[in-house]
């Protein structure tokens, strides 16, 4: 008898503490949203490292991302090879070194890449209250902040990604790395460096070269 | 010989007039029992042509699945919530559509990696790619175009989408599917909604909104199963979070809002008429016995229901919505009985007219027996519920009406009228004023237009509306294509004509203006000699060279040597023909859009802009393939257009016929005659005018009112002349007043009807009714006056 009641009681203390650990996590995650949504235009370089079972060496990308509020977003490269993608609203346009012409394509009729697309911005503007449905949140580092989203077993993502680490500033007021594991061993971290919060933008950003 | 056999059946009656007023208290009685028992239908179709186009495109949309769907829009309405309680809101309500009503309910794609799926759809390229699409692959096999592909390879993947382009780079390193992929991504914009699949649901671009698909067995038709299910939906909707702003979008909503609407109007415009009767009647003849003008018309009008739904099984609103116009026309032979008695102070006067009567009433019922001979069912139904109502309206005037006056006390005269009033105003100024006004309403009605497009008869509440418009705005669904459908006993043969019919279509249409479902999965013959085509292709030495160039160049692009390994693990996995994809949820929802199975067979849709060219195009394709044909909105419409014209034509002209045929019987004078249609001639251009002044189009209905307005005016001209003719002293100037005045009255009541058809109805009459009335009385008695009174007396 004992025993059992022994056994609710850690029961019933785990299950406070579960609960506890996720009202704080949402705490946490609402107060960084907060902060984040304060963040009306964004300028960061960035270093991309991806280790890709398809390249036989790790690749390291350099370049720069630009976000301005509500719906404009840039992502320069400039090394190992030139290109720039601006997204605005439903449009994308890209460039590249090789074939050095513009291409033009609507979110809406490429699902895939849509999807593609929609992840990163979800990933770079930090509305996180809207992964939970598809991801578990954990924190895992308290200073800095770091979060690990994890797909939940049925959500499309989990058939791609094992899980997203997302480290913040010290300030919080942005994000300072963001790691990614894929389901087939691939990562992709990608660092942020001279992160400029709420100056004006350069028009020029928005532009194909 | 009219009045002779009709003495011998007024005698007969009066011999037995008990038994007579018995049958007919009797007959009223049971049909008003009998109108619980009816049954009634909202279904537009009945009003349409049965024209061949027409008929097609009708049985195409009863037998495909588009009417048995409703769709459930679920919206955010707080910027609190998240899209992650959308969807929680949208599971419970799935969880809770639980009724016989409903076969299905899906909220969005199962199973949901779209590029899982994608890549597992490509592994069926042996069988998709035409044999010379596949041989350009053969200039590619070489060390200048290998760099090429795998330097633009990793240039893709190093671009933000990269990871999700992996597997399909790693699976065709040549891009040899890549039109595999277009052809995809058009069938997929061909769906017709700007969606994103997102935790299995359908979501809009701003993650705001959901729907779900409801899959339905009631029938749109049957209004009972259609309000049960609106109703059950509603309810359950009511259970949803506050946040949570929901719609239904569904033929089903139109067909019970349609319902609903048309069932005030009738309650509305009876009411109306029924008042205005009542006051009519009272204030011009002062007599309470009066009121037997309405109940004569309303007992026939009840009978009338139940004859014509024994016959027809069911009755359509919108002929019972005409009951309040039947009636003012029927009451017609009353007022003029009355009207004869107490000018007259004598009971014979009946007998006087009779034969007037019998011809005016035979004049209407010619009218609406020329919809007879239209292939439109609804003008039957209306034909046999006028005619019923005139004919029994006219035999107890005649018969049992002058009985009722029998031993009560002798009403109070009415001043005899003049028979033949003299003109204050001059005949010729009568005369020229009419000539002018014609001439300006002429003017107005050759700017008239014709309305022919069926969606002008849906009087669906703007709520229905409004949430349809916004559902299209959120998911950027545009105007409705068009549709090339293939029919076929088999689903192969289906698909074998469908190809055929796509390969002929496309250089005219245009690839990316065709959706057809070839593109995505050929017919067996096809899929057969590709695969056969893509073995030999590859098998021995291609196979060889492409591995053997890749293993040369990948690694100077930084490739790992595996990296295109699974295109050669795939190269054969998709070569049977007897395999298809029809396990993938993707392919099977695309599947379910383009391809169903009726009783009959299996029918294969393909869409395309609903534009007159293509539509033209197509049209004179399918001719020369049997079992294909087009169902296009505009073509649909152009086609009732078309057959309405067609059968306006041939009505009029037969009406016009019998009118005329009539007239001249009764009027025995060619000179009368013309004379006679000069109502005739005014209401029809007053109806013209008034609707081009208004800035509304005529329609089908209007047109079919027109013909009722002809047949009634035609009446008051030859009341008028008759009488002056046989120099009557009947009172035929108040008759035709009062007759003219209820009429009018039913007609009137109709203009406070939401149904546009009924409103269209309403409006026809009451202009062609004053136009033709007035100039009855004034230009007719004018006309009478200079070229016969006048003639005759100088000879």
């Amino acid at each position: 008898m004992l025993k059992k009641i022994a056994l609710l009681v850690i029961f019933m203390l785990t299950c406070c503490g579960v609960s506890f650990a996720d009202t704080q996590t949402l705490a946490l995650i609402k107060e960084l949203e907060g902060k984040l949504s304060g963040v009306k235009t964004l300028e960061t370089d960035f270093i991309q490292k991806k280790k890709m079972a398809i390249f036989a060496k790790p690749v390291i990308l350099e370049g720069k991302v630009f976000i301005q509020e509500p719906d404009l977003f840039a992502w320069h490269t400039n090394k190992p090879v030139r290109y720039i993608m601006v997204i605005k609203g439903d449009l994308i346009k890209q460039w590249d070194q090789d074939s050095r012409q513009m291409q033009v394509l609507s979110l809406a009729r490429n699902p895939t890449f849509s999807v593609a697309i929609n992840q990163m911005k979800v990933w770079f503007k930090g509305n996180y209250s809207s992964l939970l449905n598809e991801y578990e949140i954990k924190v895992i580092g308290r200073n800095p902040v770091i979060l690990e989203f994890t797909p939940k077993e049925n959500a499309p993502a989990a058939s791609l990604i094992n899980k997203v680490n997302i480290t913040f500033q010290n300030d919080e007021r942005y994000i300072k790395k963001i790691a990614i594991v894929e389901k087939n061993q691939d990562t992709t971290e990608l660092a942020f460096t001279n992160t400029k919060l709420n100056n004006p933008i350069n028009p020029s950003n928005w532009e194909l070269k | 010989m009219f009045d002779k056999y009709f003495s011998i059946i007024s005698d007969y009656v009066s011999a037995h007039k008990r038994q007579a007023a018995i049958i007919v208290i009797s007959l009223v009685i049971l049909s008003s029992l009998g109108t619980l028992f009816i049954k009634y239908d909202n279904n537009i179709e009945l009003m349409l042509p049965k024209d061949g186009a027409v008929l097609l495109s009708l049985r195409f949309l009863r037998q495909s699945h588009f009417s048995d769907k409703a769709i459930i829009s679920l919206g955010l309405n707080s910027s609190q919530q998240t899209t992650a309680e959308l969807i929680l809101a949208a599971n419970n309500l799935v969880g809770q559509l639980n009724s016989p009503l409903i076969l299905k309910v899906s909220s969005g794609i199962a199973g949901n990696n779209p590029q899982e799926q994608i890549n597992e759809y490509l592994k069926f390229a042996p069988q998709l790619i035409p044999p010379d699409e596949l041989a350009k692959t053969d200039s590619q096999l070489n060390t200048v175009e290998i760099n090429k592909k795998l330097g633009s390879a990793y240039n893709k993947l190093l671009t933000p989408g990269g990871s999700f382009l992996m597997p399909f780079i790693q699976a065709d390193p040549l891009g040899i599917k890549t039109g595999i992929l277009g052809n995809l991504n058009q069938i997929s914009n061909a769906m017709g909604y700007n969606i994103i699949i997102e935790d299995g649901h359908f979501l809009s671009r701003d993650k705001k909104h959901t729907f779900l698909i409801v899959n339905t067995n009631a029938a749109l038709t049957d209004g009972f199963s259609a309000r049960k299910l609106v109703n059950f939906l509603k309810d359950k909707l009511r259970l949803l979070p506050k946040y949570i702003d929901a719609d239904i979008i569904a033929g089903h909503m139109h067909a019970v809002s349609n319902e609903d609407i048309i069932k005030k109007d009738i309650q509305r415009t009876a009411g109306i008429a029924m008042i205005a009767f009542l006051a009519v009647f009272l204030f011009t003849f002062r007599d309470l016995r009066a009121l037997i003008f309405l109940i004569i018309p309303l007992g026939a009008v009840v009978i009338a229901m139940n004859i014509s739904a024994l016959v027809f099984g069911k009755l359509s609103y919108f002929i019972i919505g005409l009951g309040a116009v039947i009636i003012g026309v029927a009451d017609d032979y009353g007022i003029h009985a009355y009207v004869a008695v107490h000018t007259s102070g004598s009971k014979k006067a009946i007998n006087q007219i009779a034969k007037p009567l019998t011809i005016a009433a035979a004049t209407t019922i010619s009218v609406f027996a020329t919809f007879f001979f239209s292939s439109i069912q609804g003008y039957h139904q209306l034909a046999l519920f006028a005619i019923s109502s005139i004919i029994l309206c006219l035999l107890f005037v005649l018969l049992i009406f002058p009985h009722l006056l029998k031993n009560k006390t002798t009403p109070k005269t009415i001043p005899a009228q003049i028979v033949k009033p003299q003109a204050i105003i001059p005949d010729k100024l009568y005369i020229w004023s009419w000539i002018l006004i014609i001439i300006i309403l002429a003017g107005f009605s050759f700017k008239s237009r014709f309305n022919s497009d069926i969606s002008q008869f849906d009087a669906s509440s703007k709520d229905i509306v409004k949430a349809e418009d916004e559902f299209n705005r959120i998911y950027g669904r545009g105007e409705q294509p068009a549709m090339l459908v293939t029919s076929a006993d088999n689903l192969d043969q289906a698909l074998e004509k469908n190809e055929k019919l796509y390969l002929q279509a496309w250089p005219f249409i245009g690839k990316e203006n065709l959706a057809s479902f070839s593109l995505l999965w050929p017919s067996l013959k096809t899929r057969r000699a590709n695969a056969l085509f893509w073995e030999k292709f590859w098998r021995g030495r291609r196979e060889e060279e492409l591995k053997l160039l890749l293993d040369q160049n990948a690694l100077q692009y930084n490739f790992s040597k595996d990296a295109f390994q699974p295109f050669f693990d795939n190269l054969y996995l998709g070569t049977d023909p007897a395999q298809s994809p029809d396990n993938l949820e993707l392919f099977k929802n695309i599947k379910e859009r383009f391809i169903q199975k009726n009783q009959v067979g299996w029918q294969i849709l393909s869409f395309f802009p609903d534009k007159d060219e293509f539509t033209a195009y197509l049209v004179k394709l399918s001719r020369e393939i049997p079992g294909t044909f087009v169902v296009s909105r505009k073509a649909f419409s152009k086609a009732i257009s078309n057959s309405i014209t067609r059968e306006v034509i041939f009505l009029s002209l037969l009406a016009a016929v019998l009118v005329l045929a009539l007239t001249a019987v009764l009027l025995k004078n060619v000179k009368l005659t013309l004379i006679s249609l000069v109502s005739v001639v005014s209401a029809i251009i007053s109806i013209t005018g008034t609707f081009s002044i208004f800035g509304i189009a005529l329609n089908a209905a209007a047109v079919i009112a027109s013909m009722m307005v002809v047949g009634l005016c035609i009446d008051y001209g030859v009341f008028m002349l008759y009488s002056f003719k046989h120099e009557l002293n009947t009172g035929t100037v108040k008759a035709i007043w009062v007759s003219a005045l209820t009429t009018l009255i039913g007609a009137f009541s109709l203009l406070f009807a939401r149904h546009p058809v009924l409103f269209s109805v309403g409006l026809t009459l009451v202009a062609g009714l004053l136009g033709g009335y007035i100039s009855s009385q004034t230009v007719i008695p004018a006309l009478y006056r200079v070229f016969i009174e006048k003639k005759t007396k100088h000879k």
